[in-house]
């Protein structure tokens, strides 16, 4: 019979040889552990305890309209479940706004504010400062996990990722659904006329109705509520689920452009929160002063917004629920948040103005659901932010960044402890406004300083009371500490 | 009439100054609006279909003799069609900034390869900002523009082909697109649609399309079939509201994976039993067996006829709406393929020869102008852009590098002759006259050339017998196409 | 009261009561139009800064040239009979090329004819068919009656050259200097009425005053 495992001989001449050379690593006077790392990393098999990761950005989610968040104003039973199941950051804000900007840092780890080398790419029809494609020399989220052998998927309505020469999907297998807002997907002159009639166009006839033309062109057609966007979404999501789970580790994004304008939910949706209503529909926003709208045009348009939020709260329960059947709860690491809200005249203004960084636009809902169950259904005033969601993901895989990222690893919060970085204050930007607050004042002004506002939040809790006037001293202290600070000493002038 | 008075004189001069004060008012005011007339004017539809690697000679009219393409001839007898069009660049995306803008990609100096790209041939990026393309010109003057292609490399990130437009259309799941989980294909599936011989990447590409295309059930469903599709919805409802608009039907058939149904699969031979090899290696044929190259060419002919088909169904569609009466219609490919002529399979940048550079190119004018003429002008792609505009009398704001065909569509000659041309690929560059045909690395070195009187499938390379003729085009033509500095090499 | 009053009682007698008030007093209307056509160019600013498209003032257009065929009729009640061919052309030609701007901007601008017939594009070659037209016809109506004497120099002159400047606007589009051109054909007719009106206010007080 042949023996096939090693002799003792065979083993104490192998032992002495791996001796020897150890000897020889460590014969040149550094430690062996020192050589080590001098040698590329490539010669250690690759692997380890790996999670999958889920990141779900939902876009205009006001944090007051998440039942978890201590609001009644929306439905959202899906989310207050997975906020049980979470650690639920109170006092989150995007460090920059809006929907692109955010997502720059969201895919980064890096901050886009103070806006530094502003370019609009040609065609792309907006114009706020940091809306731009992630520049070359940032390496994405995505790019470093398909290093570490992950698969990557993307799959999302955010129209603007599908602008001339954006580029969210580097690293990703994507899936654009197409026909959001004014996604160029079908000619507009397709768009059935009845719909047209029936929209509420005062404020801006001729710009509203080019938009809502585009809209009603693209999602002409749909039929049951399966075609919506967000169903559809949530819908191709789980179908990538049942594939990615046959190779995992995965990482997958969901960005849910809904509850974004225009609203036009499946009717049950709207009844739950407004009856009775005969006029046009305002299915969008006019962005600024509400008093275009009559006090029953804005509650209708508030009940569509609340209506869409609560279709995405059902779609993103189903897709929970998926999860959790095909046991991915166990094993994948959940992060839910939202990249900013929108005004419905709490403050006299409509739509997301960057003059206008109220609660109602700058607080988000920030969730995380560690699979192992650490800080479940606890809650965190730590000011979380979208630049800490790359460092924090890979944070938990133990993987190293290619270079210095802004944001932080929230993971220390999850077991209860003290972050990395304490954040006594947090600034944010919306094209030439800036934003900031502590723990006693909020503050925003334009770049240069001037129309400011301040409030003492502890006595206001809901901004009212402008005391920019009679603080000045607070607001220099918060202009120079914060926001100078945080932007690296100067705002770029454009 | 009676004399004017001294004080007529002085009433008239008077009221004169007044004039011209009034006129100084005007020309203040008016000065700084250029705008004062109504716009419009003699207007035509514009439809450019482009069929990414179709080779010249493998169109019935081109000459081929044994091939079916019977709407690509068709289109002859209605059309101008060009015997010696060639692309300035190559590839696909090189060829496209072409298309666009007018102005000539080669050489590709200044490349910045993109982050998220998977494929570096120098020249391969987005369209430059400070370029206009074509559709942003025409938008301007009042056309509705619209794209609908299924050319994946176009929305790769960073790549911006679709401004100018107002509608995009992107039939996802080509070749390598990153549409599906590549790792649903079992691996018995990618054995069955590649040989042996397929390297990794193929094997991976393979393994992408065919998670992509699981979905697929009827002919309906294939790609060209689709695009074509999709663009005779978009002509329909154009048609019916009327107003110009501008069409770009993008076809990435007949570019591999070469797997149509299987009617067209197997009309030009049987399958070999073994892998089907519906995707090259990008390299010498010399991974492929007799049996497996000569159905690789049949599989790539079967899926010329299969595009050829539903291109008439697209052209059936326009006859019906009534658009080839007041429809600007250009045909043309961007490159052809290599199926071992000269020992090469794909598309290698060191192995240019007629069957990767011949392209097809047919213009047909709504009136009938050049209708069934040929015309041996090397048109090229970047031809098209200052063509197109041409016809409409509008300006490109920056200086194309292409010609307006329009004068040989009159039968005259064209605006600037071409006696020679020039082309280029990754770190290799094309030159050709009447008398020789030249490759060349962009070093100087790996120079071929050949004699085109004597042989004219360039089987024979002559650059050692002739260092004066390989030297001459170097200078007169390549150096001086390339702006006085040899091309880039990467 | 004198030979104009009879003039007057004369004509009264002939003409129904509108036409009757359109030759007297129609041709200041052509002070409006005159002036209306002169700030087109502003219009056309107007519309594409509030409206992203000059479309929405060329829809309103047609009232300049409206208000300039009824002066223009007035004109040729009132004065027209004496006129010389030369200047009876010009009228008919004017008026001509008024009616083809019309049915131009109704075509183009309300009908969308030419997105129907996008390579006769006939509602926009009509429009500018009657722009020239009009032009040409005022050039002629100027000239000839300047030279007949039949309407005062001082203001058919001006009104001639204005109205050269306005078919060299009209033929070609010279962007700026064009706008300039065109104002000035547009000032051209306001200044004729004008000059015809001071005249007649003139020769009023005048008979007024021989009455006296």
């Amino acid at each position: 019979m042949k023996r096939t495992g090693l002799t003792r001989k065979e083993f104490l001449k192998a032992a002495g040889a791996g001796a020897a050379g150890m000897a020889l690593l460590g014969g040149a006077g550094c430690g062996p552990a020192d050589r080590l790392q001098a040698f590329p990393d490539e010669y250690l098999p690759s692997g380890g305890s790996r999670m999958n990761v889920v990141l779900v950005i939902v876009d205009s989610l006001r944090k007051d309209h998440v039942g978890a968040y201590g609001s009644d104003r929306a439905r959202t039973p899906n989310i207050d479940a997975l906020a049980g199941e979470s650690l639920r950051f109170t006092q989150a804000y995007p460090e920059s706004m809006p929907t692109i900007c955010a997502r720059r840092a969201i895919h980064t780890g890096l901050r886009t504010f103070p806006f530094k080398d502003w370019s609009t790419p040609k065609w792309d029809q907006v114009t706020l400062q940091g809306w731009q494609p992630i520049p070359s020399d940032q390496t994405t989220l995505a790019e470093i996990l398909r290093e570490e052998g992950y698969q990557n998927l993307l799959v999302t309505d955010t129209l603007h990722m599908f602008r001339p020469s954006y580029n969210f999907q580097r690293g990703f297998t994507f899936d654009f659904i197409r026909g959001q807002q004014t996604d160029l997907y079908k000619p507009s002159w397709t768009a059935p006329e009845e719909k047209v009639n029936e929209s509420l166009l005062t404020g801006n006839p001729v710009a509203v109705g080019a938009q809502l033309r585009q809209y009603f062109a693209n999602t002409a057609g749909r039929e049951t509520e399966e075609d919506w966007f967000a169903p559809q979404l949530f819908s191709r999501a789980s179908r990538w689920l049942e594939v990615a789970r046959h190779q995992q580790p995965f990482f997958l994004v969901v960005d849910s452009y809904d509850p974004h304008e225009p609203w036009d939910p499946p009717e049950e949706y709207v009844n739950l929160y407004d009856d009775g209503y005969d006029g046009f529909e305002p299915y969008t926003p006019v962005y600024g002063p509400v008093d275009y709208l009559t006090e029953r045009q804005l509650t209708r348009m508030h009940a569509r917004y609340s209506a869409e939020v609560t279709m995405v709260d059902r779609w993103l329960g189903r897709f929970l629920d998926g999860m959790d059947e095909l046991g991915l709860f166990e094993n994948t690491l959940l992060i839910f948040l939202s990249d900013h809200g929108h005004a419905f005249g709490e403050h006299g203004i409509v739509g997301k103005l960057p003059s206008a960084l109220w609660p109602e636009i700058t607080d988000v809902p920030f969730l995380i659901r560690h699979p192992g169950g650490k800080g479940a259904g606890q809650t965190s005033d730590f000011y979380a932010s979208t630049h800490d969601v790359a460092p924090t993901i890979l944070g938990m895989l133990g993987v190293e960044p290619p270079g210095p990222m802004d944001g932080q690893d929230l993971s220390a919060l999850l077991d209860g402890g003290e972050p990395e970085e304490p954040r006594p204050h947090f600034t944010s930007g919306y094209d030439d406004r800036v934003w900031a607050r502590d723990d006693r004042y909020v503050f925003f002004s334009r770049k240069d300083g001037t129309e400011a506002r301040l409030y003492d939040v502890r006595e206001d809790p809901e901004m009212n009371n402008d005391i920019a006037g009679r603080r000045q001293d607070v607001l220099n202290r918060m202009f120079n500490d914060y926001v100078l600070e945080d932007a690296g000493g100067s705002l770029p002038e454009y | 009439m009676n004399a004017v008075t001294r004080k007529q004189f002085l009433k008239i001069a008077g009221t004169g100054t007044a004039g011209v004060a009034l006129f100084g008012v005007s020309a203040a005011v008016g000065s700084r609006y250029g705008d004062y007339l109504p716009k419009g004017g003699s207007k035509m539809n514009v439809v450019v279909v482009n069929l990414d690697s179709l080779r010249r000679d493998h169109v019935g009219v081109y000459g081929n003799g044994w091939i079916q393409t019977p709407n690509l001839d068709a289109l002859a007898r209605e059309s101008l069609r060009f015997t010696r069009p060639y692309p300035e660049s190559i590839p696909t995306i090189n060829a496209r900034r072409a298309i666009y803008t007018g102005i000539r990609t080669w050489p590709f100096r200044n490349w910045v390869p993109q982050k998220g790209e998977t494929f570096f041939p120098a020249g391969w990026q987005r369209i430059p900002e400070d370029q206009t393309t074509l559709t942003e010109v025409l938008i301007e003057n009042g056309y509705d523009t619209a794209l609908i292609t299924d050319t994946y490399h176009q929305f790769k990130a960073s790549m911006n082909f679709q401004r100018g437009y107002n509608v995009f259309d992107y039939i996802r799941g080509q070749e390598r697109d990153r549409y599906k989980a590549m790792k649903t294909t079992p691996e018995e599936e990618v054995d069955r649609y590649t040989v042996p011989g397929n390297n990794g990447s193929m094997r991976d590409k393979v393994r992408q399309y065919r998670a992509n295309v699981a979905h697929r059930k009827g002919e309906e469903d294939w790609f060209a079939p689709q695009v074509f599709t999709r663009s005779m919805d978009y002509l329909e409802t154009a048609a019916e509201v009327g107003g110009p608009f501008f069409l770009f039907v993008d076809s990435f058939d007949p570019h591999e994976p070469w797997d149509p149904p299987e009617k067209y699969a197997n009309m030009y031979g049987e399958p070999t039993g073994t892998g089907e090899p519906i995707t090259p290696n990008y390299e010498e044929d010399g991974y492929l067996t007799d049996a497996e190259l000569k159905r690789m060419r049949a599989l790539y002919a079967g899926e010329v006829t299969l595009t050829d088909r539903w291109f008439g169904s697209f052209m059936n569609k326009m006859t019906d709406l009534g658009l080839m009466e007041n429809t600007l219609l250009i045909v043309f490919s961007d490159h052809g393929v290599s199926l071992g002529e000269h020992g090469y399979t794909g598309k290698v940048a060191r192995a240019i020869w007629p069957e990767l550079k011949d392209i097809v190119f047919y213009v047909r004018h709504p009136e009938g102008k050049g209708a069934g003429e040929t015309s041996e002008f090397r048109a090229s792609i970047h031809d098209i852009a200052p063509t197109v505009l041409g016809q409409m009398g509008m300006e490109s704001p920056n200086p194309m590098d292409g010609q307006d065909l329009s004068k040989i569509l009159d039968g005259k000659e064209p605006e600037q002759e071409r006696p020679y041309v020039t082309l280029g690929y990754d770190n290799y560059s094309w030159a050709e006259d009447d008398e020789y045909a030249l490759s060349i690395r962009n070093d100087g070195e790996e120079a071929r050339l050949y004699d085109l009187r004597e042989d004219p499938e360039m089987n024979k390379n002559v650059s050692g017998e002739r260092r004066d003729v390989v030297k001459r085009m170097w200078d007169e033509y390549v150096i001086e196409d390339a702006g006085g500095e040899s091309p880039p090499m990467y | 009261m004198g030979a104009g009053a009879s003039l007057q009682t004369n004509r009264r007698g002939a003409l129904p009561g509108a036409l009757y008030g359109t030759a007297r007093w129609g041709w200041l209307l052509c002070i409006p139009g005159g002036a209306l056509w002169a700030l087109s160019p502003l219009g056309v600013h107007l519309s594409e800064l509030k409206f992203k498209t000059p479309d929405v003032f060329w829809k309103l257009f047609p009232f300049a040239p409206l208000l300039l065929a009824v002066g223009l009729v007035g004109l040729y009640l009132w004065r027209g009979e004496r006129w010389g061919t030369l200047a009876k052309a010009g009228f008919w030609a004017a008026l001509g090329g008024i009616a083809l701007i019309l049915a131009g901007d109704v075509g183009l601008y309300y009908l969308d004819l030419d997105g129907a017939y996008i390579m006769a594009a006939p509602a926009y070659r009509t429009f500018r068919a009657g722009l020239a037209v009009f032009a040409a016809g005022s050039v002629l109506l100027g000239v000839g009656s300047a030279r007949d004497g039949l309407l005062p120099p001082l203001g058919a002159l001006p009104f001639a050259i204005a109205a050269l400047a306005g078919l060299a606007a009209v033929s070609k589009d010279m962007g700026p200097f064009g706008t300039v051109l065109w104002m000035s054909f547009g000032i051209g007719w306001s200044w004729l009425a004008c000059v015809l009106l001071v005249g007649s206010i003139v020769s009023f007080r005048r008979a007024r005053s021989t009455n006296t």
